[in-house]
């Protein structure tokens, strides 16, 4: 017992480590856009039925316990994993059950906090499995765009088919938006990882790194996404503003990723340290009224990454 | 020659590197060892600029070291994710037309057409050396470059590392396989709490050996002592 409270000791100062690692000023920001998105997400809250949020728990919990790094780890303690895994999910669920017992929704809140329990049935960790062997050559693909290779390796057969459907079901009015919404919540897995010296010096030494990077990403990216362009348009040209949005929107995902990418980056590091600020950007993405704030984060992150590169490679 | 001119690292109130001069001719191989936490992976950091001196500088044919000076192999070697061995060797041999990468790795058999993820740690190594071969930099710097190597290819890199001598780079190498660093090194400097205490000469390593056995023995001693 004691280890599992030592180990949620240490879970939480990890989380006040990270708050100090994003610093104070900028927790405070996220803090109101999160208020943002609670408030949202109580008034669904307050329709939903005890079976979804343990259907909702369940979800969530699963894409926690199967991605899990740290197996090898636990395989190291002594005490029991499914009680250590039981014990760390309770915990990260309660805020919502607290939440909704403050509604009154005492039914939900069982369900949220028992929904996870059919995952300590599981082994975690054993979602990811590296040892897969190229599926797709892409040598055709020029070096510089290694990011594209990497998300195509990790995810092809999810993005051609999701590509082919969404070019399938273009008449329907919705396919792009939708479409649009699963490339910018995957973008981040495209830059996420840091790439050794030697490959950003190779480019950055031509001059004027970053706009031609972003510049060649942009292009080839929305190249790639022109069918479903033009066959929104020709489904529904009278909508046209709906297809400049996904393209304004994607475009914005593109910059931010690649900026937040270089004003995180750090030599010898593997990748991005905290997620925090892509979750942000999407929100405000999302957001009614928050459009702009997502612009103020790229121009952010656009000087915080070219000071970083400055530092680093000047 | 590179010359390191008072060099001075710390991280946070950490002083890591204390005024550090060191000298690395061409032509020649440059041991520099200590124990852990004694400050080599700064000082080659430092060069490589990854981290920057709180004072002093790095100068190389008498003006700023710059990146494409370097080739540099760290202790644990990253690779981008999903990336080919072939491809990785591809983009750092990318300015260097003459490399060839099949032959070079006829020296080491790897399986250059899988993902970088899929190799063994000591296959990373070769890979990475083959790399840093690749660049063709005037400097070459290997941090524990035989650590996880196993002993036929130990032999092939410290053959290797003496026939690089004759192409006039320089080359700089730390190790904990002593025996591997007095056999090759010409020059060796021990690096203790951020300063260089002493340089030895090649007809001195036999005295460099005795004086570091020596000393971790009496450690052993006064640790050890009424306990084992």
């Amino acid at each position: 017992m004691n280890t599992i409270f030592t180990f949620l000791h240490f879970r939480i100062k990890q989380f006040s480590r990270s708050i100090r690692e994003i610093g104070i000023p900028l927790f405070l920001i996220l803090l109101l856009v999160t208020t943002g998105l609670t408030f949202k997400i109580l008034v669904f809250l307050s329709e939903v039925q005890g079976i979804e949020m343990g259907i909702f728990s369940l979800v969530i919990i699963a894409s926690i316990h199967l991605a899990r790094k740290d197996t090898h780890f636990l395989k190291s303690l002594t005490v029991s994993r499914p009680l250590l895994f039981l014990a760390e999910y309770s915990l990260l669920l309660l805020p919502v059950s607290i939440l909704l017992l403050f509604l009154g929704k005492i039914e939900p809140a069982i369900y949220w906090q028992l929904g996870m329990l059919p995952v300590l049935l599981f082994p975690a960790g054993n979602f990811k499995n590296n040892k897969i062997a190229p599926l797709v050559n892409l040598d055709k693909i020029p070096f510089k765009y290694f990011e594209i290779k990497l998300g195509l390796r990790r995810m092809f057969f999810g993005i051609v088919s999701l590509y082919v459907l969404a070019l399938g079901c273009s008449f329907f009015i919705g396919t792009l938006i939708l479409f649009s919404i699963f490339l910018l919540l995957i973008l981040p897995a495209f830059f996420q990882e840091f790439e050794p010296k030697e490959m950003i010096v190779l480019e950055y030494e031509k001059g004027n790194f970053l706009r031609n990077k972003i510049c060649s990403h942009l292009l080839i990216f929305q190249i790639a996404l022109l069918p479903h362009y033009l066959l929104f348009l020709f489904y529904h040209f009278e909508m046209w503003y709906l297809g400049l949005a996904c393209f304004v929107v994607l475009s914005l995902g593109i910059i931010f990723n690649i900026v937040y990418k270089y004003a995180s980056y750090r030599p010898s590091v593997s990748k991005i340290f905290s997620n925090t600020f892509q979750t942000v950007f999407l929100a405000t993405l999302f957001m009614p009224g928050l459009v702009l704030a997502s612009i103020g984060m790229i121009i952010y992150f656009w000087r915080k990454a070219n000071k970083n590169l400055v530092y680093y490679y000047a | 020659m590179l010359e390191i001119k008072n060099l001075a690292v710390s991280y946070g109130k950490n002083e890591v590197l204390k005024n550090v001069n060191l000298t690395f001719a061409p032509g020649m191989i440059h041991g520099v060892l200590g124990i852990n936490g004694a400050g080599k992976s700064t000082l080659f950091n430092t060069i490589y600029g990854f981290k920057k001196p709180n004072a002093g500088s790095a100068q190389f044919q008498n003006r700023t070291i710059q990146n494409g000076d370097i080739g540099f192999m760290e202790t644990s070697c990253y690779f981008y994710p999903m990336m080919t061995g072939f491809e990785y060797l591809k983009l750092l041999g990318i300015q260097n037309q003459d490399f060839d990468f099949n032959k070079w790795n006829e020296l080491f058999e790897l399986p250059l057409h899988e993902y970088v993820e899929n190799y063994s740690t000591g296959m990373k190594k070769k890979l990475a050396f083959i790399g840093v071969i690749a660049m063709d930099r005037p400097i070459l710097i290997l941090d524990e470059p035989f650590n996880g190597v196993d002993i036929e290819s130990n032999e092939k890199l410290l053959q290797l590392l003496i026939r690089l001598k004759s192409t006039n780079k320089i080359i700089i190498i730390a190790s904990h396989i002593i025996e591997s660093v007095t056999r090759i090194c010409d020059r060796i400097n021990l690096l203790e709490n951020g300063i260089i205490k002493t340089t030895f000469e090649k007809t001195e390593f036999p005295i460099l050996e005795k004086e570091l056995k020596d000393s971790i023995k009496l450690k052993i001693d006064d640790v050890l002592e009424g306990l084992v």
